[in-house]
């Protein structure tokens, strides 16, 4: 909660200064940066305490997770489309982050707008909350579901409520499905917007 | 497409070095938090000085609200479907 505080301040401050100054970070200098955070972002995940096996033990149930995450939000990010000032391939575009909002943000706005990158930062900010917020009630009505809405947070922001919410089994996969999500957030951004 | 190939090398890179418990010591700085915020504020010199984003502040912040609500219901809700329609199938419970 804190982390989300300071992130978002970093971002205020950043806007204030550029709108204030007309100093902007060059493009490609953030480019830079952004290779070295991917860089470390996958040693990180890796490094994980025997990563590969936590995640063998439910594989299939991992997989399945991960997949209907996707497909929902897709489909009802492609629906949102419909009510919305963007097209398909942004809305979903901007919710292919599953909720790590600092680096879909950061990815859209180099790969395709500001604009867009902005949209996508904000509705992953609040995608986490929400699922913060909703995770315990939902879980009451089925607690796989309710871990699909935690996204890529499930392996950490997320994993402390999920593994108070939910059984220890659900809570592995909450974390795999963490893993799997965080694993393809970058892929995915990069194909729907080369 | 440079840049697409470029950020999933390093992503690449990134996870088999991970995995072969190299650049261990990496982790002990929080380089990761240093390096997002500095992003974020990058990236917030950018939307400061686009006159489109700064003038609709309000209607992108509702538009994105509302991709997170969407995003949010359809993963719970496909997610529930989906179970219940195997469970039935099955005969088997989850949860």
């Amino acid at each position: 909660m804190i982390d989300i505080l300071i992130m978002i301040a970093a971002l205020v401050v950043g806007i204030l200064f550029g709108n204030l100054s007309g100093f902007v970070v060059h493009s490609d200098v953030i480019t830079g940066i952004l290779m070295v955070l991917v860089f470390l972002v996958g040693v990180d995940i890796g490094r994980e305490e025997n990563i590969l096996s936590k995640i063998k033990v439910n594989i299939k149930h991992i997989i399945g997770q991960s997949v209907l995450t996707i497909i929902g939000t897709f489909l009802f990010a492609w629906i949102a489309s419909f009510f919305l000032p963007y097209s398909m391939k942004e809305t979903i575009g901007a919710s292919a982050g599953f909720g790590w909002y600092s680096l879909s943000g950061i990815m859209i706005s180099q790969l395709y707008s500001p604009l867009l990158g902005t949209v996508s930062f904000l509705s992953n900010v609040f995608r986490e909350l929400l699922s913060i917020i909703l995770l315990p009630f939902l879980a009451k009505i089925n607690q796989r579901a309710a871990v699909s809405t935690a996204g890529a947070t499930a392996m950490d922001v997320l994993l402390g409520l999920i593994s108070k919410s939910t059984s220890r089994k659900n809570t592995l996969i909450a974390f795999g499905q963490g893993v799997i999500l965080s694993l393809l957030v970058p892929l995915i951004i990069s194909f729907i917007f080369m | 497409m440079l840049m697409l190939f470029l950020i999933l090398a390093a992503f690449t890179t990134g996870l088999l070095l991970g995995l072969k418990k190299r650049l261990g010591f990496l982790s002990k700085f929080k380089i990761i938090p240093l390096i997002t915020l500095l992003l974020l504020f990058s990236m917030g010199t950018e939307i400061g000085q686009s006159q489109e984003i700064m003038a609709n502040l309000n209607s992108i912040g509702l538009n994105a609200f509302l991709i997170a609500l969407f995003a949010v219901a359809g993963s719970f809700l496909v997610t529930l479907l989906f179970l219940k329609m195997i469970k039935t199938k099955n005969g088997e419970t989850d949860d």
